[in-house]
């Protein structure tokens, strides 16, 4: 056997070496220059309004100790045996906030012609802070049919934060969605990049095995699985494959006869494949640091048994996969989508209520039983406490990983979590909007409750995003919440 | 060109496609006319047919790549929908196809579940030598054998890409097999099938072929016709992957390419030939099925797997028995007074059991059952839990079996909020107030005649545990298509009669054939619409009017001039 050095020169089948731009960035470790840990982001959402006519989700108390309701009770002492990650000091509500009328984004004065409606796209305008298009069953004034399903009109706050503080890290932003069954969501997406001038729908990884594979199945960690000499001629292999795809994907799409939106399908199928081959090549090279361990196979996803596909075990794959990617500096930016708007997960197992949860938010569940009312707002706290549980579940790894001296993962990342509508007798509530605020980076003022009447969510977005470094600027939205750090850390 | 919707149930709803059947109906301005001043004022008529339909290359769905895969190796790891990310569905609701290229979006997550499925399944063929071998079709005699090698790729390539190779091709995935040149220890990367200290050679092409772009899309080109800006005649190998596709699901396999090779799929009556050969496989019957579950919504069966599996089986042998067995006319699928049941599943329906284990034809008698909108198939479709809600199931009906789109309720309306006691004709009168009434009287009253169904298609006289709430199973079906007046009806039956008389039933299928045969949705409320294709659509709703028949609906399309060419927006319209 020959050595094997790690730096290799890689060449396609087709003999052409390939451009490495991460190889220099692979050099660095998760330090910067000076020594100091690098910040972290992570947006997360939960697709489901804050609940019917009883607000289970915002406290009553505002400021340091607040008081905890029945939704946000994994924020509290106890056990994560009992769903209790005791992480309240680190975790502020923001309440009081507005969804502006549409298509009014900043303002939250509404005109007598606003249209109330945040549905279709909501998560969108919210992470990206640009004006949603219209549900499509409204036209514009000149007749036009605005369309469903369009993408944002700029970025999601992560992409921006992976542009300011990600360079150089394999992946610029992990996407990963917990609803599991295809069965049971729709509106999917909660990411959003630019290519040019050009706004596009980044898809998120929905399957744990997938993200896994991914992340770590290719990267090397030292050769346990694996022998060197293995690993490199698997990923020469790999690489002789892509190599080949992308060079057809590249001739397929000059084809004068495509037309021009397969020639652009195609460019971007070759674009994904460069990208992938330059990961790759990225994970080979990888040397692992302090703290960064290979996470075990977590073997096949959890199945759709026609009620729900284990959301809460997928959960705790994905942030075990977050962490992972963090201590590593694999990625430093990641987003959640618990459960998608609108949708119809049935989230019966964990929490004891067996209906779809748009279906709750919309209370039309023709044939319950009992007080009616009552019996909802029981249901929809559970569902929104579910939500809360797994983002909790995340800030109890991130607390529980050393990340330089005496210091935390959780000390170093901001977390934001937002529901798709507030808590008003409205099932499209965009009023008395209420939103977790989480992690200590750049001094974030943790453990409060703020109320911030008629404010922009995606300003608090803006203020997470000052928080880890990144500019407060995200679409029509700019400028942090200075009342959201601690005093003197701005 | 668009339609505003927002007044739509206030004058009337608007079939997208107007009404088949009852000779001259076809036409009818009543039905045609009252869409508002959108796509039908610059219709063609049907002397100007034939248009050329916009399509663009098209991914494989999920299934599509599944059943393609199954065909090359023999064997898939598991169902691709696992680790492919799920295309966004169509906002409108009546559009329920897996296959739309406008919803296929280019993603890394994409890019790196093709490749994990192509090294499974890849490992798993290495670890089966005998599959391997038929897989190969030829023994290689060691790891120079370029041969083999060669004969395998000519192949293998020809059924994964669809059409021959070229020799630089050829020549391309061959080197793939040989070590890179600054191999680490030739030994291990030559062709073989014996598992070499690192595999061998082989597996490296398969995986190459199936995460190529040439595989996961049908990449389609033709030859440009004269006159016709944007306009391209199929070659015969992009006709054969049509009609595989469309009706197989899957592919083409060798025999079909070996009539593309001979140039026997040229004119449109050597077309119609083949695809007459192709309707006669077990292939055809399962595609079909599966077209009609997407379209009727049942594709997601009760969970239940003993009565899921049964019902399933139910569906697709009516379908099976009208289309093909007996090519009845397409209107018995919703007529037909017996259904292929067991004793398990007749019992569940409260029939007459069969004698023996076996399913067998039952008769309906005189429960008020008839056709497949009696099939528990059919009555799960939608279903949250297992309460039934009478809107969804008439809103289903118009907009999805009837092509018929009705307006969603204004946004910050909120439903009604039943009372636990009251009944659930009583909340539905809720609807019945002010400016709710337009849209909700009419899917709603179809739904309540569906009411004596529960979602499982169980006869029921009453909400369950709410002995007072008697339900009537008594609906109305509205105004529409060659129904001129609302007209009460009980039941499945009474029901697939109203919609079949109505003609818009058959204009509907017509319409979500070829929405489903060009991976696209043709509806005049999408912005990308062309009139052309609403016409074209028409024309076929036409002859499915005349025929009767899906398997002639299914030769008339794909022997269409929008079925044998595309065509393309050029760069300066985009």
């Amino acid at each position: 056997m020959k050595p094997i050095s790690r730096r290799t020169v890689l060449r396609g089948a087709a003999g052409t070496a390939l451009a490495l731009p991460f190889l220099d960035a692979m050099e660095r470790t998760a330090r910067a220059d000076d020594g100091a840990a690098p910040n972290r982001y992570v947006t997360a959402f939960c697709g489901c309004s804050l609940g019917h006519d009883q607000d289970a989700f915002t406290p009553n108390a505002e400021g340091l100790g607040y008081d905890l309701k029945d939704s946000l009770a994994a924020l509290g002492p106890g056990t994560p045996d009992n769903g209790r990650y005791d992480i309240q000091s680190s975790v502020s509500v923001i309440s009081g906030l507005r969804i502006p009328s549409l298509p009014y984004s900043e303002t939250p004065t509404e005109p007598a012609t606003a249209i109330d409606t945040f549905h279709v796209g909501l998560q969108a305008p919210i992470f990206s802070g640009t004006s949603s298009h219209t549900n499509s069953f409204y036209v514009s004034p000149d007749g036009d049919d605005i369309g469903n399903g369009l993408p944002p009109q700029g970025p999601t706050s992560q992409y921006l934060v992976a542009a300011a503080i990600g360079a150089g890290t394999v992946f610029p932003a992990l996407d990963y969605k917990i609803g599991g069954s295809s069965a049971t969501s729709i509106r999917g997406c909660m990411s959003y990049r630019t290519e040019g001038d050009e706004v596009i729908a980044v898809a998120n990884v929905a399957s744990p095995q997938q993200a896994y594979n991914s992340l770590v199945g290719q990267a090397n960690f030292g050769g346990e699985t694996e022998s060197d000499l293995r690993r490199d001629f698997l990923f020469r292999r790999r690489l002789s494959a892509l190599d080949l795809a992308a060079d057809d994907a590249s001739r397929l799409s000059r084809r004068a006869g495509l037309g021009a939106a397969d020639q652009r399908r195609l460019d971007r199928h070759f674009t994904e494949l460069r990208e992938l081959e330059l990961r790759l090549t990225a994970l080979n090279d990888f040397e692992p640091g302090a703290g960064c361990e290979l996470l075990a196979d977590p073997g096949p996803n959890p199945a759709f048994d026609g009620v729900w596909a284990n959301e809460s075990a997928r959960a705790t794959t994905f942030h075990e996969l977050v962490r992972l990617a963090f201590i590593c500096d694999l990625s430093r930016t990641a987003s959640l989508m618990y459960s998608a708007a609108q949708n119809l997960i049935n989230l019966g197992p964990a929490t004891g209520y067996n209906a779809g949860i748009h279906t709750l938010t919309h209370s039309s569940g023709f044939g319950a039983a009992g007080n009616y009312a009552e019996q909802l707002n029981a249901q929809m706290a559970a569902v929104v406490a579910w939500h809360v549980e797994q983002f909790a579940q995340l800030i109890g790894m991130l607390a529980d990983t050393p990340d330089g001296p005496d210091t935390t993962l959780l000390d170093h990342t901001a977390l934001v979590f937002l529901p798709e509508g507030g808590s008003v007798p409205n099932a499209h509530a965009r009023g008395n909007y209420s939103m977790l605020v989480a992690g200590h980076a750049g001094g974030l003022a943790a453990g409060r409750h703020f109320r911030i009447p008629d404010e922009h969510p995606a300003r608090v977005v803006a203020t997470a995003m000052a928080a880890v470094g990144a500019p407060a600027e995200l679409g029509e939205i700019s400028g942090e919440l200075p009342q959201l750090f601690l005093p003197g850390a701005r | 060109m668009v339609f505003v919707l927002q007044t739509a149930c206030y004058s009337g709803f608007s079939p997208d496609i107007p009404a088949v059947g009852d000779g001259d109906g076809g036409m009818d301005a009543g039905t045609a006319s009252s869409s508002g001043d959108g796509a039908d004022g610059d219709d063609a008529s049907e002397d100007e047919l034939p248009h050329y339909a916009f399509t663009q290359i098209r991914r494989l769905s999920p299934a599509e790549y599944d059943a393609s895969v199954l065909d090359l190796l023999g064997l898939v790891t598991r169902p691709s929908a696992e680790l492919l990310p799920l295309d966004e569905p169509d906002s409108d609701e009546d559009y329920a196809f897996d296959n739309s290229y406008e919803h296929q979006v280019v993603s890394a997550v994409l890019i790196e579940a093709a490749q994990t499925l192509a090294e499974e399944a890849t490992s798993a063929l290495t670890e089966d030598p005998e599959r391997l071998a038929s897989v190969l079709g030829c023994t290689p005699t060691g790891l120079d054998d370029e041969v083999c090698l060669r004969s395998f790729v000519v192949d293998f390539g020809r059924r994964a890409f669809r059409r021959p190779l070229s020799e630089e091709d050829i020549q391309r995935f061959m080197a793939l097999s040989r070590c890179p040149a600054d191999a680490l220890d030739p030994d291990v990367c030559g062709f073989a099938t014996q598992d070499q200290e690192f595999s061998s050679g082989v597996d490296a092409v398969i995986q190459a072929f199936l995460s190529n772009p040439r595989f996961l899309y049908r990449i389609e080109e033709g030859t440009p016709v004269p006159g016709q800006e944007g306009v391209f005649r199929l070659d015969g190998y992009e006709v054969a992957t049509r009609l595989s596709f469309l009706l197989w699901g899957r592919g083409p396999d060798a025999w079909l390419l070996d009539k593309a090779e001979a140039l026997e799929l040229e004119t449109a009556a050597q077309v119609r030939e083949i695809a007459s050969t192709m309707l006669k496989t077990d292939a055809a019957r399962a595609q079909l099925g599966r077209f009609h579950a997407q379209w009727l919504g049942y594709q997601q069966l009760p969970f239940d797997a003993t009565l899921g599996d049964r019902m399933g089986a139910e569906t697709q042998a009516l379908v099976e028995r009208v289309v093909f067995d007996e090519q009845l006319p397409w209107s018995e699928l919703f007529l037909a007074d017996e259904t292929f049941v067991d004793s398990v599943l007749a019992q569940h329906y409260e029939l007459p059991a069969p004698e023996g284990t076996e399913p067998q034809w039952v008769s309906y008698g005189d429960t008020g059952r008839g056709g497949i909108l009696s099939h528990g198939s059919f009555l799960f479709s939608g279903a949250v839990g297992t309460v039934t809600n009478p809107v969804k199931r008439g809103r289903a009906v118009v907009t999805r079996l009837l092509c018929t789109p009705i307006p969603m309720a204004p946004p910050g309306i909120a439903p009604p909020d039943p009372d636990a006691s009251e009944c659930k004709e009583d909340v539905l009168e809720q609807h019945a107030e002010a400016s709710c009434a337009a849209c909700h009287n009419q899917m709603d009253a179809i739904g309540v005649g569906l009411e004596a169904y529960d979602t499982l298609g169980r006869f029921r006289e009453a909400e369950p545990n709410k002995p007072q709430c008697v339900i009537t199973g008594d609906g109305t079906f509205p105004a529409l298509g060659n129904i001129a007046e609302t007209t009460t009806f009980r039941g499945p039956k009474e029901l697939g009669e109203l919609m079949l008389d109505s003609g818009l039933l058959q204009a509907c299928a017509a319409t979500q054939l070829v929405r489903y045969g060009l991976g696209r949705n043709i509806r005049s409320s999408n912005p990308a619409i062309h009139p052309e294709d609403l016409a074209f659509t028409r024309a076929m709703a036409t002859q499915f009017g005349e025929s009767g028949r899906m398997d002639l609906l299914l030769l008339d399309f794909v022997t269409s001039t929008p079925f044998l060419h595309r065509r393309v927006v050029s760069q300066e319209d985009q």
